[in-house]
């Protein structure tokens, strides 16, 4: 017969590596053991190579063949060893016989995982309790119980806790669990005293009234109070075990008509642990089945099991008992258990044959092979190119999703409990008595650490913020030094919950006309900005709640000022050490410094994007991703039923593009790809808000008026021009009828469009709508008053040369360069030109006489205007219909050959001026003035980076102002030359 | 009298604190005929981001396993230097990852600075094996568990396939502790 250890030592190849410990003390006690029960005829009284039907008995017997404590405690470290090999052995065995073809596989993994957890504990606790009979053995000691406070089929560690009865001897029991600790450590696992290193004296053990005594002071270690709520009792006295539920953890449930400070406190602080599970980003190189999903998902349970009365402390047995008191949430609930079942039996299984750690790196071969023998035990398999590992991951990370989705929905539930049975909840009365302000800081003390605090702060903002103004009301009838306190003490809420004082910092700023709110708000940032300096891993908290919660980072940015984004800019300055969480670092940082040096006029956008598209906010360094959401949120826009609804769809496009472009410019994209792009996005915008508008319109009158080629919309100005960020859109809609039905139509439709547009922060103007006195023009109207000589006439024929069509027709855009581009711009270009060229110098020579600085990037002299009125110099005499831009420029360099380096001068020297406004507006603001003292900004979004910021701003201020002299004089020097001798407008 | 060595492993949560107070302690207690304890930290603060192992190794037995005079303090952020280098004993030792820590407050112990981390990265090519450089230091440090030991109870803990990798991570602490001594014998 084979040696049977020897074919242990062969089957324990297929576990982990710590079963060397085991392997190493069987090894080394086996043989004496075995020889002391075979001397003692005791040998079939024992199973070394089978699983034991009763190894507390057997392990009776092990102890009395060793002749000396040591012997004793080898023989039966070196039992449980075997004991603890075979049983893992035939648990995987199991396992894979019963996932071959499960018709229910959450089914069998939860009892297998019941099952193990039984085994283990059986063998642990006969183990533990035989080791303390040992070292007790003949001494006097206090009666106490040993509770299990962890999962019961953890192998890692064992999570325990000592209650005695404060009786006498109890050093001795003391030193009894301290060597027992010992032993366990050599043979078994580490034990884990968490409980009771925190209560009572220095020791492994604490009696009932230490515990009442510590946990009357304060709530803030909630992990402590979800162990003692899920403690089982291992072995010992159970009269004790009774009496701490009944005295020490029936206070953390929901006991209506007591008071709820303990339940309302744990409450307070596992879900507040939950929400930031929730909120940790999943790793990229390694899973974490706990942290990924599983503790979220027992805090959840443990919150709800106080709330809904539920005694059980097995999880699944959680689930059912919760699924009884609230059937609405059975699916729910029943999805939760298949996760629970899944992430445990995976997590389990995996410590059990590849290593007994919670991070499972799945970054080489090595670890891949690893995941492969966990899978192929859970009845994964090949299929085709498609390793069992990958099938594992596929489903861990549904069960991943349905856990934070799950969780999340129930962490709403429990603060809607939290809502009814705060211990602030009298103070929503109206009536309430007391000081507000004084009071809820005087209670909140108890709550000092926990981290949840949502019920109050939806509270606050409700009957339009009732409480917040009772609140400051009270707050401003304490004397100074008592407001202090109670600001200090708020902000001091930052240390475990940054994301409540700045939440709170969001609702007294969006009050800012409350009374006592901006004053609130300006004392307790100055100390939240004191406070978050000190508090250790402030960095990581932040970024947790930035990758959880984007969009109430960005409102708090959107209110505080440049100094408070340094603040934030320095705190993640520090060193992380995870990549992942590095990664939301960066992005954190990025809208930081997004907030730091971008102008109001970008921030309107930034507000706007950041409440409807949070995600869009983490990542804004990828213009793709970006352009899909807005390609989606188009491309939505007709799967919208109502008018409203496409047009509020159709403003988030348009916001979503523009923020998207801004980014652009803040990074230095050319004005050339930026115009391009702003020109499609916002004709694609008008465009689909003409239709959306049109058929709101029929639907009101219930018939359409036919429009085909009798109407169109002209963009003129800026727009006009495919020219980015003006600061309103120049439209004409322009009529081929007098009918003046069609007219009210088109009327009614310009002011639907006029409505929304304004929602944009664009302001629509309709050109010739003052003269006319509606939003609509006819051509006739038009011939008419083009007609009548005018000295400004070449204003208005200048917004007629830039228009460009933006809804129409071919046959439209024929009918008006027919009836009025050409009999009133073209032919009489002579005019024109003169007129022009007399407006240029009338701005040159009233510049210099009145001595101001050409540092208005538009209508400074040598600034763009001049290039762009020269341009339409050139479109009258040449009679071009192109978009007065730099491409037109190229264009007329090709063929003036003449003037070819003047105009190629002028193309640069107007993308210059572009790249540089675009830049000044989405950096410092919508305005064509420069003020130098910002430039520097500005030259660092163009990509022009000098070492020294003060140089940088000067350098390209002397840039700008070297480019406008030549400008000037080649523009004053051309529109002289096109009115005495025209243009040289085709080639010969 | 016996010998009570108390050391405490500090720092953030994925540094991998916990296993690597795991291995000195396993080392100690099964593979070098020590008695040893180890704590770790479970409470709202380890919740937080910050992570903490506690070993205490003795040849007598331990009643109380938590450790309050430090003989070693491994610190692999600032803000667990700050948190805990008041706890270090006299004459202790204050372990730092260079890379990590900017500063240590002045004391009457002996600083090590060290490119923990970067070792890791440089020699194994994994930032992830950081914690086993420092065990590896420690052990050349301390001089209280044997390598040998140390080197059975990573052989015990880490996955299969990843046994040389871990190794050599702490071979190259073992290695930057010998050349302190051997640069303090120098001296």
């Amino acid at each position: 017969m084979r040696d049977p250890f020897l074919i242990l030592e062969e089957e324990t190849e297929s576990l982990a590596n710590h079963v060397q410990r085991q392997l190493h003390a069987a090894r080394t006690y086996k043989d004496a053991l075995i020889g002391k029960l075979e001397r003692r005829g005791l040998a079939g009284d024992v199973h070394l190579w089978q699983p034991s039907p009763d190894p507390a008995a057997e392990m009776d017997v092990v102890a009395s063949v060793g002749d000396t404590l040591e012997e004793r405690l080898q023989f039966l470290g070196c039992y449980f060893c075997l004991q603890f090999l075979r049983m893992n052995l035939a648990c995987i065995d199991s396992l894979r016989l019963n996932l071959i073809s499960p018709l229910d596989r959450s089914a069998v993994e939860r009892q297998f995982m019941e099952q193990a957890g039984v085994n283990f504990r059986k063998l642990s606790g006969s183990y533990m309790k035989k080791l303390l009979d040992v070292f007790l053995e003949g001494q006097e000691a206090p009666a106490y119980v040993i509770i299990g406070v962890g999962t019961k089929a953890d192998q890692d560690d064992i999570d325990v806790g000592v209650i005695d009865d404060g009786g006498s001897g109890r050093q001795r029991l003391n030193d009894a669990v301290g060597l027992m600790s010992r032993e366990m450590l050599r043979y078994a696992t580490t034990l884990h005293f968490h409980i009771s290193e925190h209560v009572g004296p220095k020791g492994f053990s604490a009696a009932i009234a230490e515990y009442l005594e510590m946990l009357n002071k304060a709530v803030h270690d909630f992990v402590i109070i979800s162990e003692m709520l899920n403690g089982a009792l291992i072995f010992g006295d159970e009269t004790i075990f009774r009496e701490f539920r009944t005295q020490v953890v029936s206070r953390y449930y929901h006991r209506p008509g007591k008071d709820p400070k303990w339940h309302v406190g744990y409450l307070r602080g596992i879900l507040g642990e939950v929400r930031s599970l929730i909120g940790r980003p999943l790793g990229r190189e390694c899973i974490h089945p706990k942290d990924d999903g599983l503790r979220m998902l027992k805090g959840i349970l443990s919150a709800l099991k106080t709330t809904h009365g539920v005694e059980e402390v097995n999880a699944w047995r959680i689930i059912d008992g919760l699924q009884m008191k609230t059937p609405w949430n059975r699916e729910l609930y029943a999805r939760l258990s298949k996760a629970l079942s899944f992430l445990e039996v995976f997590r389990y299984v995996y410590q059990l044959v590849v290593a007994q750690e919670e991070e499972i790196f799945l970054d080489d071969e090595a670890m891949q092979q690893n995941l492969d023998q966990v899978a192929e035990i859970l009845g994964y398999r090949h299929v085709g190119t498609v390793r069992p590992g990958m099938h594992l991951l596929v489903d861990y990370y549904q069960h991943i999703q349905n856990v934070r989705k799950d969780v999340d929905t129930l962490s709403s539930e429990a603060t809607d409990h939290l809502k009814e049975t705060t211990v602030f909840a009298d103070m929503f009365d109206p009536d309430y008595p007391g000081n507000v302000a004084e009071d809820f800081a005087r209670r909140s003390a108890f709550f000092r650490g926990t981290t949840f605090w949502r019920d109050i702060l939806e509270m606050l903002t409700l009957d339009e913020g009732r409480l917040l103004k009772r609140y400051l009301e009270d707050l401003d009838s304490l004397s100074p030094t008592a407001r202090e306190r109670i600001v200090e003490s708020i902000a001091a809420c930052a240390e475990f919950a940054p994301g409540t004082v700045m939440a709170f910092l969001v609702i007294l700023a969006g009050n800012a006309s409350c009374e006592g709110c901006g004053a609130l708000f300006t004392e307790l940032h100055a100390a939240f900005r004191a406070k978050i300096r000190t508090v250790p891993y402030a960095a990581l908290k932040v970024i947790e709640l930035f990758y959880r919660r984007p969009q109430l980072v960005n409102r708090y940015l959107l209110n505080v000022g440049a100094d408070s984004a340094r603040d934030l800019s320095e705190l993640l300055a520090a060193e992380v050490w995870d990549p992942e969480v590095a990664l939301w670092r960066d992005k954190l940082a990025r809208l930081v410094d997004v907030h730091g040096r971008t102008s109001r006029y970008f921030k309107r956008f930034l507000e706007r994007v950041g409440e409807g598209y949070p995600s869009c906010l983490t990542v804004l360094e990828d213009q793709a991703a970006l352009r899909d959401t807005s390609r989606g949120v188009l491309a939505a826009v007709d799967a919208e039923d109502d008018p409203d609804s496409k047009k509020k769809r159709l403003g988030d496009f348009y916001d979503l593009e523009f923020f998207r472009m801004g980014l652009a410019t803040l990074n230095g994209a050319p004005a050339s790809q930026i115009d391009s792009e702003f020109t499609e996005a916002a004709d694609t915008y008008l465009a689909n808000l003409f239709e959306v508008c049109r058929r709101q319109v029929d639907e009101t009158t219930r018939f359409r008026v036919a429009t085909h080629d009798l109407l169109a919309i002209y963009a003129t100005g800026g727009l006009g021009r495919e020219q980015a960020y003006d600061d309103d859109f120049d439209l004409m809609m322009l009529l081929n009828t007098s009918h003046e039905e069609v007219r009210s139509y088109a009327n009614r439709i310009a002011a639907k469009m006029n409505a929304e547009i304004i929602k944009r922060g664009t302001l629509p103007h309709y050109r010739f709508a003052d003269h006319f006195g509606h939003y609509v023009t006819t051509l006739d109207e038009l011939v008419g008053f083009l007609s009548i000589e005018r000295e400004d006439a070449f204003v208005d024929k200048s917004q007629l040369l830039e228009a460009r069509m933006i809804v129409g027709t071919q046959g439209f855009e024929r009918e008006f360069r027919t009836r009025v581009i050409e009999p009133f711009v073209f032919n009489m270009s002579d005019d024109y030109v003169s007129r022009m060229r007399d407006e240029i110098e009338s701005r040159h020579k009233d510049a210099r006489e009145r001595g101001r600085p050409a540092d208005n990037v538009k209508d400074g002299t040598g600034g763009m205007r001049d290039i762009l009125m020269l341009l339409l110099m050139y479109k009258a005499l040449c009679r071009l219909w192109e978009p007065v831009n730099s491409r037109l420029l190229s264009s007329l360099a090709a063929v003036d050959r003449q003037h070819r380096s003047e105009l190629v001068f002028l193309s640069g020297a107007l993308e210059f001026f572009k790249n540089l406004r675009n830049a000044y507006r989405m950096a410092v603001g919508a305005e064509d003035h420069l003020r130098p003292e910002y430039l520097h900004i500005v030259a660092s979004a163009m990509g022009l980076d000098y070492d020294d910021e003060e140089e940088a701003g000067n350098r390209l201020l002397l840039a700008y102002r070297g480019c406008t002299t030549q400008v000037a004089e080649i523009v004053a020097e051309a529109a002289g030359r096109l009115v005495q001798s025209g243009a040289e407008c085709t080639t010969d | 009298m016996g010998f009570r060595c108390e050391i405490r492993l500090s720092g953030a949560g994925g540094q991998g604190l916990l296993l690597a107070g795991k291995i000195i302690a396993e080392a100690a207690a099964i593979y070098d005929g020590k008695l040893a304890t180890q704590a770790q930290s479970y409470g709202p603060e380890a919740r937080g981001g910050a992570s903490k192992s506690e070993v205490v190794i003795s040849d007598e037995d331990i009643d109380y396993p938590v450790a309050t005079h430090l003989d070693l303090l491994l610190a692999m952020t600032q803000e667990s230097v700050d948190a805990y280098v008041g706890d270090v004993r006299n004459g202790g030792i204050v372990l730092v990852d260079s890379g990590l820590v900017d500063s240590v407050p002045q004391g009457s112990y002996r600083v090590v600075s060290l490119p923990i981390s970067q070792t890791a990265i440089d020699e194994v090519g994994k930032g992830v094996t950081a914690n086993l450089v420092a065990v590896g230091i420690i052990t050349g440090l301390l001089d209280v568990v044997k390598a040998a030991a140390i080197e059975s109870a990573i052989r015990a803990r880490v996955p299969r396939g990843t046994e040389d990798s871990n190794l050599k991570a702490f071979r190259s602490g073992l290695a930057m502790a010998k050349s302190l001594s051997t640069e303090s014998t120098g001296e």
